[in-house]
């Protein structure tokens, strides 16, 4: 961009070079030519001092006219205005008879001329006059200038034209014609010669009124001469080839000059990008270390993070605004990995205490029966003892299955159309003989005949559990009811007992795995490991039921579970079957 | 030799000390932390068997407290949490042995019994007073080369004086170490068992170790 700019600007300068080179070419032709016609018209005048004219008369011979008053040059010396105005004045018309007889010849003295015209430009010359009188240069040779004296300023006595001319084939010239009156002078001498170009006489110079025979005899005639100077155009051509070869050269030297400056500020443009664009890389590199830097940081105090330890050693102080965030929710989030670790710790340890106990009790029944001889009821109450044990271990793997089944999304419901009056009431006939021996009364309250859409075989683990459970930590001749009631769009089973009920604190975390409200299994047998509420929880959020506990401690529980089932009664009846 | 058995689950407790009380130990049993608490501090043991997942009172924190007050009796840790950090972790809060579950029921003695001559410097697990030799690995009683066969009970008893030999053994020592809470506290059995033991180790031998200390106790002679 800035190079277009910069080269634009360059090749307005170049064209202003190229311009005022042209100018300069042709001022200096015209200079030239001014010059030249300058020197043409001198030559003219100083012939036309120079002139002589040679008449037979002695007498005249006073009035050998070297130039006349009014011829006067800045130039030409005082020497040859020598001539008495008053004698011409006095003797005009006289001189006029005079020059009408006399045809006098022209002649020059060579040594004048030479000295006068001694390096000027004027090749050819050629003197008239209008009584035939000719003179010619000898390098006009066999040529001439041809001049109408008759249509040349006839009423001018003092006139001169530039022209140029075609003198022979091959040779063009440019000539000045100049026109003198030579006797019929005004009075008042002229000073200096008009210096118009094109032809003369120049106004601002107050020339004498045409002469006219005072007579009338001589109306028609003009004692004129007309000289002409001529030079060869050739020569001036050639002086402006060498001018136009002068501004060649000189738009050369500029265009070569605009090429290199353009050329060094292209290099200069490219070293300062160059420079740039490295400083720029620089700073770039710096500044993104520079940002980086609590990255770095974060990321070391990450690398330290090991699943034993989770904290992340990292201050607010040493990180900026911008990663603040990253690292509060990744420490959270190690907080939850920590936790879920702990948890999982944890549930590893409840599973290898829950299962290895018993087999440890197992194995120590065993080895101790076989450690002597003993009795067949020894052996027998053992060999119970030992079934009793496996038995249970076989609930709590079947439990643990059940869990990671649900975990892994692997227990698919299957729902079928079933009526859940008779399955609430199957529950409790199976877990009455429990509730007996422990002196608690267990009763099933609710609609009979109440049929649903719901996998029977999840509803009855949740219920066995819940109705276990509520005997299990009931206190002696307690009470234990299982209720059914219908709502439209849902069933709602209740289970409630009045036992030893669970402490607010604790309420949340009873459907934790391995979780037990006194961390005890000495209410009974060691069939509960605390896994019965998860399953629970987790068979509940599978059938899309809601799950509550009221509880309140020393004075029992209700669990309340919202079954979204609608009644198929009522979705017949809706359907109008 | 009297034994604190602290374990929760019901089967386990009761064959392990079956184990121990044919092996000729008096067990006590806890289920809670906070009944193993109150019996280890009421009573002498020679060895406390610990299980750590306890309801109430967790077997780690029980074994920080005795160790922080004073008790010396030896503590063998019986848990199912058996990884090495478990391990360091229950050693170096005072625990003498380890044992994780499941276990060899003769591992479990052994190392039991090994506590037990720990607590009375004892190396060698065969006691040898003139003739007579008990071995308490294999529980057995030999005295001039012939094989005595003595109820656990009898075995304990005569155990008890030969790890107590050449001092005098008061009838309520031998209840303390010999008796388990279940036991009815009447000293007469000491004397009873006393009875029972001389008529099988000195009656046809010579000399009698068995000696009384009248309104004292029993000796067993020393070398």
């Amino acid at each position: 961009m800035a190079y277009r700019s910069a080269s634009r600007n360059l090749e307005g300068r170049l064209s202003i070079q190229k311009e005022l080179a042209q100018t300069t070419y042709k001022d200096r032709c015209r200079d030239e030519e001014n010059r030249l016609d300058d020197a043409l018209l001198f030559q003219a005048q100083t012939l036309a001092r120079l002139v002589q004219f040679h008449v037979d008369w002695g007498k005249l011979r006073f009035l050998e006219l070297h130039t006349l008053g009014l011829l006067t040059s800045p130039a030409n010396s005082s020497a040859y205005v020598q001539v008495p105005v008053w004698a011409l004045q006095g003797t005009r018309s006289f001189a006029v008879d005079l020059f009408r007889r006399a045809t006098p010849a022209i002649r020059f003295d060579p040594a004048e001329l030479l000295t006068r015209l001694d390096g000027q430009v004027a090749e050819f010359f050629q003197i008239d006059t209008a009584w035939n009188a000719s003179y010619k240069s000898n390098s006009l040779e066999a040529m001439s200038m041809e001049i109408n004296f008759a249509s040349f300023a006839p009423n001018e006595v003092f006139h001169w034209e530039y022209e140029d001319m075609q003198l022979s084939e091959s040779l063009k010239v440019r000539r000045v014609v100049l026109k003198a009156s030579r006797f019929l002078l005004g009075p008042t001498p002229l000073t200096a010669f008009p210096r118009n170009r094109n032809s003369g006489p120049n106004r601002g110079v107050e020339l004498p009124p045409p002469l006219r025979n005072n007579n009338g005899a001589d109306a028609s005639f003009r004692p004129a001469i007309f000289i002409q100077c001529a030079y060869d155009l050739a020569k001036r051509d050639a002086l402006f080839a060498s001018f136009a070869q002068q501004r060649d050269e000189d738009i050369l030297n500029f265009a070569s000059e605009h090429k290199k400056d353009l050329e060094g500020f292209r290099g200069m443009l490219a070293a300062i990008n160059l420079l740039t664009f490295l400083a720029g890389g620089g700073i770039c590199f710096w500044l993104v270390r520079l940002g980086l830097a609590p990255l770095n940081l974060l990321t070391v105090a990450v690398s330290r993070i090991n699943e034993k330890d989770f904290n992340l050693d990292i201050t607010d102080k040493q990180l900026p605004e911008e990663l603040k965030p990253i690292a509060i929710r990744l420490g959270l989030t190690l907080d939850q990995l920590k936790k879920a670790f702990a948890r999982e710790k944890q549930a590893t340890a409840d599973i290898s205490h829950e299962l290895r106990t018993p087999l440890s009790a197992m194995l120590a029944t065993l080895d101790l029966a076989l450690r002597k001889t003993r009795t067949v009821e020894e052996y027998r109450v053992m060999l119970e003892d030992c079934r009793e044990s496996c038995t249970n271990m076989h609930k709590d793997v079947e439990r643990l299955l059940t869990l990671a089944r649900l975990d892994a999304g692997a227990d698919p419901l299957r729902p079928e159309l079933f009526d859940l009056s008779h399955l609430a009431s199957d529950c409790v006939k199976m877990l009455s003989p429990l509730a007996q021996s422990k002196g608690i009364e267990l009763q099933f309250e609710g609609e009979p005949n109440l049929e649903i859409q719901s996998d029977p075989g999840k509803l009855k683990e949740i219920l066995v559990n819940l109705l276990h459970n509520a005997v299990q930590y009931n206190k002696p001749s307690g009470n234990v009811f299982l209720r059914l009631s219908s709502r439209p769009g849902s069933i709602i089973i209740e289970i409630e007992d009045n036992g030893i009920g669970i402490e607010a604190s604790k309420k949340n975390r009873i459907f934790e795995r391995f979780y037990r409200v006194d961390a005890s299994r000495s209410h009974g047998d060691s069939t509960n490991c605390g896994l019965g509420l998860a399953i629970v929880k987790g068979y509940a959020e599978l059938l899309g039921a809601g799950l509550e506990v009221t509880s309140e401690l020393g004075q029992g529980s209700i669990f309340k579970i919202d079954l979204p089932a609608p009644l198929i009664k009522e979705a017949y009846a809706a359907i109008g079957v | 030799m009297k034994i604190l058995l602290v374990e929760d689950h019901k089967l386990l407790s009761r064959s392990l000390k079956q184990a121990l009380e044919e092996d000729g130990f008096a067990v006590d049993l806890a289920v809670a932390g906070d009944e193993a608490d109150a019996k280890a501090r009421g009573a002498i043991y020679d060895v406390v068997i610990l299980d750590l997942m306890l309801p109430k009172i967790d077997g780690l924190t029980l074994l920080k407290g005795w160790r922080k007050d004073g008790f010396t009796f030896h503590v063998l840790i019986l848990t199912a949490m058996g990884t090495l950090e478990d391990k360091v972790l229950g050693l170096n809060l005072g625990a003498d042995d380890y044992l994780p579950k499941p276990f060899e029921l003769t591992e479990f003695l052994a190392r039991v019994r090994a506590l037990v001559r720990r607590g009375h410097q004892a190396k060698d697990p065969i006691l040898r007073i003139h003739d007579l030799e008990i071995d308490t690995g294999a529980r057995s009683v030999r005295r001039a080369g012939k094989d005595i066969y003595l109820t656990p009970r009898e075995f304990s008893l005569l155990r008890f004086l030969c790890y107590h030999r050449g001092k005098v053994v008061t009838r309520s020592m031998v209840w303390e170490h010999l008796y388990d809470e279940n036991d009815d506290n009447t000293s007469n059995v000491v004397d009873v068992y006393i009875r029972y033991l001389r008529n099988k180790i000195d009656k046809n031998f010579t000399p009698p170790l068995i000696l009384t200390r009248w309104g004292e106790g029993y000796m067993i002679k020393g070398d």
